[in-house]
Order: structure tokens, then C-alpha cells, then sequence
């Protein structure tokens, strides 16, 4: 399926389209490295996973700063709720997401996959974990050539057990965004927890675990669409990490005393260092290559490398293919000034659209316990819960009304409808009305609120009334 | 193609496009709203209807995958 041909080995290995996509998948032991890149890569990777552990825990008004209440249908970040009927600032604000990611790949490559991928940095942690458990890379791979005895056995159990333990807690984490996660925390201790809660923490946990633990970079090669169409975003401007041919060939192994000059020498002392220390298994010296994610660790590996054979840095770098073959780079050049205008245009409008949103919004929620009663003057009862949200930037008094039914009579248990700036109010209404209106088992109603100091506040939202119909 | 690529090839767009499709389904329909009758949690039918929609677009992408494929009589194996 994939059309592009993988670039020729120097080595003449057998290196065809068929052998790449039949052979069995080698597993790949990544090289621990050390550098500027892979200082900054910690960096992203502590931060990603420090806030999506911390978030849940942190309060905003008396509730959970970001939750996306699916129970409740209502998604709270910081200051705002919103509604179902908000899916347009969503949709928005992925569309947003995905010209940042234009613009980003334009400019700079694979920057997303590298540093802030949650495949990336998920993997990193794992990577982490098995390194404190098994060993570095050479151990690894001992142990896994070692046939199966106890000490075999208990350390590939003390990784998994690590993982799996760490997977779930980061399950538990991600349906704390979905439902309040103190409440969650509570029925796991109390072992109440609801069978879909848990189902979605094993799920999830089971994802990361499988994700990061065993396919790793497969999930970049064969699920991610990314991977696939990142290439008609790149060009001859941007910026891409790469293997400084004209400098490094001829490779080959040397002492460090030899004269690279005398001999005839590249710089490449062929060590092969940069190909164990990436994540996919590829080698840079090849090309550009739709499997490589952009994570550097090959510059690091090789930078290490020229240090100690005392040549200079930059063997393999990040480079752009204009400069490679000699030429000028354009940073500034019409596609990022197009993609940064249309960023820059799309992050104001999906902003000043949430913040001008209609701020009055109403739920009504029918009381699911009873579907109606008969009040003692021979009326049919029904109650409903209203939510009244005021977005405003200062507190409303409101006026409630109902139509749709005929004589139907709104009760509500306050007197005055009030709510703060930025506040839900949540009150109880009844509605009664004479059975022998009543045509059909179900019917329409619409509730409608109105601020009483600016009636152009005002929302309309559809309630149910549900009652016996006459003569049956 | 490998077990695998086939494996996610079938269950991974399969999933992203019911995670789409029961976003968009449940921003405009109330589960309860439909199933007040019964006493059965959002979160129930939520979950219900994603594994549900997950297995019949997996089915499409299955039949999409044997369908790449050319008929066997026409197939020179090398």
C-alpha cells in the first residue's frame, strides 16, 4: 500500500519494498541518550504528564476545574461550562489544532511527534520504567536472549507489574476528566465503582499499556495518518534532522589517532550509535524516511560521538534540504505567512466567539424517578429540574414562563430567580395541568427564560410533559 | 501486509470514526431522553452505543480490507 520506496542501503542489503513490509518486526532496544534534545524532550514529556495527572485534581469555584461531565452533560474548563450545543467550539478549536500543526510542520518537521506526541511521551515513560528495571540497552537484550529462569522471570514481571500498575492509574486519571474524580476516588476505595467506570479505566489502561509498552513505534508507522501525510506539509525550507553526507562519507571505523584527511575518511566512523538510539529502528544515514519522528535522539547520539573522536558537532543535524544541497533558506516564505495568518485569524475568531457566546443558557431535566402524579386537586404533576446558567459578566433577575399547554401552571419553589455572573442555578419546577387537556402520553412544552432587566436575554428550551391521556 | 498493520488497519479507523460519530450523535440526542423508561445511566448507554458503533464500522473496515485484495484466480503469489 505504501508507494514510496525505501531508500537503497549503502550496505546492498536486500533492502525491497516486499522484505519491508513482510519481514517480522524486530524489536527494537532504544540507546538511552543525553543532550540538548534530550533535555528538552524530558522537559516536554514531564510537563504533558505532570499537567494530565495534576489537572483533575485542581478546584476552580468550588468544583473541578476541567471536567467533561459526560454524566451531567456539561463540560467545565476553569471559568466556563459548556453545553452539547457548544460541539461548534470544539470542532473549532480542532480545526485550530490542526493548522497549528500545519504551521508548526512547515516550519520545523516532526516538532509534535518528537516532543509532544502522547505516543512520544507515554513511550518515554515506559522506556524509562524498563531502563531502571532491565538494564541499559545491552542488558536488555542479554536478558532477552537468556532462557526463561527465575531471575528472568521475576524481572520481566517487576516491569510489567510497573507498567500495568502505571497504566491503570492512568486510566483512573482519564475518566477523572469524564466524571469528578474525588467522587471516582471514593467508590474505588469503597469498592463501589460503577461497571462502565471501571470497564473505561481498564480500557484506557489497557491502551497505554499496549501503546507504549509492546507496539511503540509501530503505532507511528502503521496507525499514525500524521506519519503519512506529513510530507506534502514539509519543503525544501523546513527544518528536518539529517545526516550531513558530503561531510560523513566515506564511513568507516578508524582509530581515534588516524587522520580522517590521510586516510581518505569521512567523518562517519560508522559506530552505528545513531541507528541504537532510534526510536523507529531506522538509519538517518539513509535519508529522509517517513518512519523517522523528528525526536533527535540520533543528533544527540552522534554529537556524543564527535566529542569524544574530537571532531565537531553537527554530523547529523537539524538542517533544512535547501541548505543541505548548498543553498539559501527562506524561513519567512509564503506558505508560513499564509498558514500563520490563517492561525493567527482562526485563534481570534474561535476566541472571540467563546467569549461573546449567548450568555444565557437553560437544561431542563425531567425528574426520572416519577413520570407524573396526581396532585390532591386532581391535577397531573410534573417535575423538572431547571439549570439556568447566566455567562454574563454580572448577575441577572429572570423571568420564567411555560407554553405549549393549554392552562398549564408553572410552581416554582424560589420566589425570585436570581443568579450570580458566571453562575448555575438549579431549581425545582412543577407544572400542572387539568388531565383533560392531556391528548397524548408525551407532549411538547417550551420553557422560556427572560432577564428581566434586558429582555434581549432570553432563551428558549423544550421540556416533556408526561401524563395519562384521557378517557383510557 | 503484516498481522498487525491488517489488525489496526480494521480497529483503529474503525474506532477513531465511532469516537467521532458518537460525539456528534450524543451532542444532539439526550440519551435519556430516549430511554427515560428504562433505568439505565448516560454513561451506560454512552459506553453501549461506542462499543456498538465500533464493531459495525470495524465490520466495514473488514469487508474494505478483503476487498482490497484481488480475486484468488487472478492473484500470481511470488
Amino acid at each position: 500500500m505504501e508507494d514510496k520506496k525505501p531508500a537503497k542501503s549503502p550496505k546492498g542489503k536486500p533492502d525491497s519494498l516486499d522484505t519491508e513490509l513482510y519481514s517480522k518486526r524486530q524489536k527494537i532496544y532504544p540507546r538511552e541518550v543525553h543532550g540538548l534534545f534530550a533535555r528538552w524532550r524530558t522537559f516536554g514529556v514531564l510537563t504533558l504528564l505532570g499537567i494530565y495527572y495534576i489537572m483533575p485534581w485542581i478546584e476552580w469555584g468550588g468544583r473541578q476545574a476541567v471536567l467533561f461531565d459526560l454524566p451531567a452533560r456539561k463540560f467545565y474548563i476553569f471559568g466556563m461550562v459548556f453545553w452539547p450545543q457548544d460541539l461548534i467550539y470544539l470542532t473549532a478549536l480542532l480545526a485550530l489544532a490542526a493548522f497549528a500543526l500545519f504551521f508548526f510542520t512547515a516550519l520545523a518537521g516532526r516538532l509534535w511527534c518528537g516532543y509532544a506526541c502522547p505516543q512520544t511521551v507515554w513511550t518515554e515513560a515506559f522506556l524509562w520504567m524498563e531502563r531502571r528495571i532491565e538494564g541499559a540497552r545491552p542488558q536488555q537484550m542479554k536478558l532477552d536472549k537468556r532462557p526463561w529462569d527465575f531471575t528472568k522471570y521475576r524481572i520481566k514481571a517487576t516491569k510489567h507489574f510497573v507498567w500495568i500498575a502505571f497504566s491503570l492509574y492512568t486510566g483512573y486519571t482519564f475518566v477523572g476528566y469524564f466524571m469528578p474524580i474525588k467522587e471516582l476516588t471514593t467508590d474505588i476505595i469503597t469498592l463501589q465503582i460503577g461497571g462502565w467506570a471501571l470497564f473505561w479505566v481498564i480500557f484506557y489502561g489497557f491502551a497505554t499499556y499496549g501503546n507504549a509498552g509492546w507496539l511503540r513505534e509501530q503505532v507511528c508507522i502503521y496507525m499514525c495518518p500524521y506519519a503519512r501525510f506529513q510530507s506534502a506539509m514539509i519543503d525544501e525550507d523546513s527544518l528536518i534532522i539529517s545526516y550531513d553526507e558530503k561531510r560523513g562519507e566515506p564511513r568507516g571505523a578508524r582509530k581515534r589517532s588516524t587522520d580522517p584527511k590521510e586516510s581518505g575518511l569521512g567523518s562517519c566512523i560508522d559506530c552505528g550509535i545513531c541507528v541504537q538510539a532510534c526510536p523507529t529502528g531506522i538509519d538517518i544515514r539513509d535519508g529522509l524516511q517517513y518512519q523517522c519522528i523528528g525526536c533527535s535522539a540520533c543528533i544527540d547520539a552522534c554529537d556524543d560521538v564527535m566529542d569524544k573522536m574530537q571532531y565537531p558537532r553537527g554530523l547529523v543535524k537539524y538542517t533544512t534540504l535547501n541548505r543541505l544541497e548548498g543553498k539559501h533558506t527562506h524561513i519567512l516564505r509564503p506558505r508560513i505567512l499564509v498558514y500563520a495568518l490563517l492561525l493567527i485569524a482562526l485563534t481570534v475568531s474561535v476566541f472571540a466567539a467563546i467569549i461573546n457566546r449567548d450568555p444565557i443558557a437553560l437544561d431542563v431535566i425531567r425528574d426520572r424517578n416519577t413520570l407524573f402524579r396526581e396532585t390532591g386537586m386532581g391535577m397531573i404533576q410534573n417535575v423538572y429540574t431547571l439549570k439556568l446558567l447566566n455567562m454574563d459578566q454580572k448577575p441577572h433577575v429572570y423571568s420564567l414562563s411555560i407554553e405549549g399547554m393549554e392552562n398549564a401552571e408553572l410552581k416554582l419553589d424560589v420566589d425570585k430567580i436570581e443568579v450570580d455572573s458566571g453562575e448555575v442555578l438549579e431549581i425545582s419546577a412543577r407544572v400542572e395541568v387539568d388531565p383533560a387537556v392531556i391528548k397524548t402520553r408525551s407532549s411538547e412544552m417550551n420553557f422560556t427564560l427572560t432577564a428581566i432587566d434586558d429582555p434581549k436575554l432570553t432563551v428558549t428550551e423544550e421540556g416533556r410533559f408526561m401524563g395519562p391521556v384521557a378517557g383510557r | 501486509m503484516h498481522t498487525f498493520q491488517k489488525v489496526s488497519a480494521v480497529f483503529w479507523p474503525a474506532f477513531i470514526v465511532s469516537v467521532v460519530a458518537s460525539v456528534i450523535l450524543f451532542s444532539i440526542i439526550d440519551p435519556l431522553s430516549l430511554f427515560y423508561t428504562y433505568d439505565i445511566s448516560r454513561l451506560a448507554i454512552y459506553s453501549i452505543s461506542f462499543l456498538f458503533l465500533w464493531l459495525i464500522t470495524a465490520l466495514s473496515s473488514a469487508i474494505t480490507l478483503y476487498f482490497i485484495y484481488p480475486c484468488k484466480s487472478h492473484v500470481e503469489y511470488d
